[in-house]
């Protein structure tokens, strides 16, 4: 019953803070509610037994990537007047349609298609999700993946030095 | 009962749609990379909803969040670079409106 009640708040909180980021005309705005977002979001992860993936989500999304998109926004001060002066009409409904059809469709296949049964909560594994199951996960069963991202996130940044450098030659 | 599969994934299909909108939409380049990271995060959800929900399925093993963990550190990729790119077009260009990139427009 309690866990109905979170889920349902926290669902109606992150849809409502989405919502208000795509309707804010300054970007500003639209950063803030996407940081409220994240935090019901790592709430309903509390309640799927993912503790360690809602603490980094956390530190990680709301920390330090949002942190990068609001120093972007401070940097480049785009001034909102020209921008928002609106696509035409016909191109925002069928962005709407599209997006429409994405929960039509979406809805069918779950309600068709799920058979699933809840664990009882009381036949979990105690360290299930946390820290410690999940770095013996990480570091014996995926450490080739592992490893592969770090390669990913050290070009990445090597490439994002370079794509910001004064002059680009 | 109200907190089940079904309902995780309707409401990672709408968090993921709202994000679809927003992409198509929005003219500033800024909100169509914060909405790539609310349809990554609804991804997100939907991998730890079936973890959770397929517990028995799954030997009680932690994949999904694996899978999520990968998908963060993708995202904080993506935007860095994303961002690197704003910057240096912002750079060149004075704006960050998506409609003002028309060079290759047929």
């Amino acid at each position: 019953m309690i866990l109905d009640a979170l889920f349902l708040i926290n669902a109606l909180l992150a849809v409502g803070f989405a919502v208000a980021m795509i309707t804010r005309k300054n970007p500003i705005y639209s950063a803030l509610c996407l940081i409220a977002t994240f935090f019901p979001l790592a709430f309903i992860f509390l309640l799927l037994w993912a503790p360690f993936v809602a603490m980094i989500q956390i530190m990680v999304y709301a920390g330090a990537i949002m942190v990068l998109f609001v120093f972007v926004i401070m940097m480049i001060n785009t001034e909102k007047q020209e921008l928002e002066a609106g696509k035409p009409k016909w191109y925002r409904r069928i962005a709407g349609a599209i997006a429409f059809l994405f929960v039509i469709v979406g809805f069918y296949s779950i309600v068709m298609g799920i058979n699933s049964i809840a664990p009882v909560d009381s036949s979990i594994k105690e360290e299930f999700g946390s820290t410690a199951a999940l770095g013996h996960l990480i570091f014996d069963k995926y450490l080739i993946q592992f490893e592969l991202v770090s390669v990913l996130i050290l070009v990445a940044v090597i490439g994002a030095v370079f794509l910001a450098k004064k002059n680009l030659d | 009962m109200f907190f089940t599969l079904e309902n995780c994934l309707i409401l990672s299909v709408i968090l993921f749609s709202i994000g679809c909108y927003g992409v198509l939409t929005k003219r500033n380049i800024l909100v169509i990379l914060m909405s790539i990271e609310l349809m990554l995060n609804a991804v997100n959800l939907s991998f730890i909803s079936f973890n959770y929900f397929n517990y028995n399925m799954m030997n009680g093993e932690e994949m999904g969040h694996f899978f999520v963990l990968v998908i963060i550190a993708i995202a904080a990729a993506e935007a860095a670079v994303g961002l690197a790119i704003l910057v240096a077009l912002f750079r060149n260009r004075d704006s960050a409106d998506i409609e003002k990139l028309v060079e290759m427009k047929w």
